[in-house]
């Protein structure tokens, strides 16, 4: 059973990062196709970046934490390997999040940063990640660090669902979900501005899985090599 | 005459592509910086005989 998704992680889904190439071109393109928006201006086309990077990051979240199960479970480091490497990806999904968000802040709040929930709980789940990667650059890739990062990713992913509903259980500045309606809040993005948000969203989806599935591939000739050596 | 021009210049909003540039321009940064680490440990697996 590993050793058949080993075999599809390592050699199907590493394609995905050339694939994704076109499809983020077609997304530009239709990004700089998309009207500009009457209160914001051209800064809203931030949203087109800012928007499925953080959901790509939490996709990849999740598969952390499923990798982290799947490791507990099987003991495999083939686990170990794919969480290490969504976790990479992901840590660059959401660091591009923290830095797109203030700079779509700074024009429309007038200011880079705000101690408000859902950038709170956002930065929150960066330092968790980084200190996933700190445990992994100081004590390299043993056991202890397997079980450890495993823990780390099941514990990081349960922010996710967090940072979605900040916007909703604590009402603050970040602005409420604009695709979909929740309850009595949200929804209403204009259809012009949906097919440049999805095909952003589907471009960096493949991008970031074959991205992650090359760093595990990575991480295992490693791994070969410590033990070679 | 230049009043009515000083008054149009402030009235116009700045040019705000520029945050839209700074957007894009820095995640391209990032994934430019992601490339650079993930080919530095491909060259270091190399100097060990073992990457293709």
């Amino acid at each position: 059973m590993t050793s058949v998704l080993q075999g599809i992680w390592h050699r199907g889904v590493v394609w995905f990062a050339p694939v994704s190439v076109p499809l983020l071109v077609w997304a530009l393109y239709a990004v700089a196709q998309a009207p500009v928006e009457a209160l914001q201006g051209p800064p809203q086309k931030i949203f087109y970046l800012h928007v499925p990077l953080a959901w790509v990051s939490f996709i990849l979240f999740g598969g952390v934490a499923i990798a982290g199960i799947g490791y507990f479970i099987s003991r495999d480091m083939f686990w170990d390997r794919a969480g290490h490497g969504l976790a990479s990806v992901g840590f660059l999904m959401l660091t591009g999040v923290l830095v797109t968000g203030p700079i779509w802040a700074k024009p429309i709040w007038g200011t880079w940063w705000v101690w408000e929930p859902r950038l709170t709980t956002t930065f929150i789940l960066w330092a968790l990640v980084a200190a996933y990667h700190l445990i992994r650059i100081g004590r390299g890739n043993d056991g202890w660090t397997a079980r450890a990062c495993a823990a780390l990713g099941i514990f990081a992913f349960a922010d996710v669902p967090v940072i979605h509903m900040s916007v909703l259980w604590w009402r603050s500045l970040h602005p409420f979900p604009v695709v979909m309606r929740q309850g009595d809040v949200g929804g209403g993005l204009d259809p012009a501005m949906r097919l440049p948000l999805l095909l952003m969203f589907v471009g960096l989806t493949v991008l970031g899985l074959g991205l992650a599935a090359l760093r595990s591939r990575l991480r295992e000739r490693e791994d070969n090599v410590l033990v070679a050596s | 005459m230049s009043f009515l021009m000083t008054a149009a210049a402030a009235a116009t909003p700045p040019d705000r592509w520029g945050y839209v540039t700074a957007a894009y321009g820095s995640f391209a940064v990032l994934l430019v910086l992601y490339g650079a680490i993930q080919a530095w440990r491909v060259s270091r697996l190399k100097n060990h005989g073992v990457a293709k």
